[in-house]
């Protein structure tokens, strides 16, 4: 046995308990709807990313990483705001009183059926929604929009950084650029999220990880789940 | 009873008024005066995409610029301010982040 499996044995995580593929990424959205007898928002992340990468929604159209941390409004919504920007009835179904449930049920598994339809053609992963994003990405099997806006193209930036492990003998993971700029702006991440001027970086442990710091910002809930160590400690046995 | 001459002058009257109102609309609409710091705003953050081939100097003027169209963009009545606020802070967060790097030595000045 390789001392990097002992060692690995002896860590003790409080994983996050991963939901059904289907409901993987799918968050409620309820800052007031609740509070005006509505039934809150139902947002599903891979139903969105086969069309438009993360950059449209939380850059462009300012939506923050955090559930409820956005002010949406109905008024903001109808002046082509946030989700308004293409639920405007041209892009896609309108903000109308017909359409109320598609996003208005409450129901955290909305869409089920569709997502068994869309994994079918993806590639496989092994956790999250058991769909690997970037190879479907890599390979064009979704060619999700990087602007709504401009013709704008992801930046040719592949620097892939190692970063050595807390314990001894769990080997370093990787952070390859090249997976995440395709979908994000350098703006989602730095320095908001990754800062190294002020040396947060040094603090860069699974504990913080796991309190949605740093990749826990989108790898607990969102993008593939950190129960996939091989992903990014790749040399880890 | 009025006249079929003076029907006809008050319909040519109110078209002109109508097409005069269509033309100045623009400037009066809460979107109007938007327009000049969108632009600005398009101008600084469309930067942010090339910031590390940018001197130093550069990034800071870009901060500096963004701070002061932040101030233009928060006393606007836009209704559409919240996501350009959002956004611009993001491109201003991200040219000091650059330059801060630099500063630590992280990230070479780029060569002009």
């Amino acid at each position: 046995m390789l001392l990097s499996d002992t060692v690995f044995g002896m860590l003790k995580f409080d994983l996050w308990p991963l939901p059904p593929p289907e409901e993987y990424g799918n968050i409620l959205i309820d800052r007031t709807s609740s509070k005006h007898n509505v039934k809150p928002v139902t947002f599903s992340h891979w139903m969105h990313r086969t069309k438009y990468t993360c950059r449209v929604c939380h850059f462009e159209l300012a939506f923050a990483f955090n559930t409820n941390a956005t002010e949406i409004t109905e008024e903001d919504n109808k002046n082509g705001l946030f989700c308004g920007a293409c639920h405007n009835g041209n892009i896609v179904f309108g903000h109308t009183r017909e359409n109320c449930e598609k996003c208005h049920n409450g129901d955290i598994s909305y869409g089920r059926e569709k997502f068994t339809e869309l994994k079918e053609k993806l590639p496989k992963a092994p956790y999250g929604n058991e769909i690997d994003w970037s190879e479907a990405l890599q390979k064009g099997t979704i060619k999700p929009k990087y602007s709504i806006y401009k013709d704008e193209k992801p930046l040719d930036f592949n620097k892939l950084l190692e970063l050595r492990a807390e314990w001894s003998g769990i080997s370093p993971a990787v952070f390859p650029h090249a997976a995440h700029v395709p979908w994000l702006d350098c703006a989602n991440c730095h320095p908001d999220i990754f800062n190294i001027k002020k040396k947060t970086t040094k603090h860069f442990e699974m504990k913080y990880i796991l309190d949605k710091k740093f990749c826990g910002a989108c790898h607990l809930s969102t993008a593939f789940p950190i129960d996939d160590c091989r992903r990014c400690h790749p040399k880890m046995r | 009873m009025p006249s079929q001459d003076e029907v006809s002058e008050m319909k040519k009257r109110s078209t002109g008024l109508i097409i005069l109102l269509l033309l100045f609309m623009p400037y009066f609409s809460p979107f109007a005066s938007a327009q000049s710091w969108i632009e600005d705003f398009d101008n600084i953050c469309a930067q942010a995409e090339v910031a590390d081939s940018l001197p130093t100097a550069k990034l800071k003027e870009l901060a500096l610029e963004s701070d002061k169209l932040l101030g233009v963009i928060e006393a606007s009545d836009d209704p559409r301010k919240k996501v350009y606020i959002f956004r611009l802070k993001k491109c201003r967060n991200f040219f000091v982040y650059i330059t801060g790097l630099r500063e630590t030595k992280e990230r070479p000045e780029p060569r002009q």
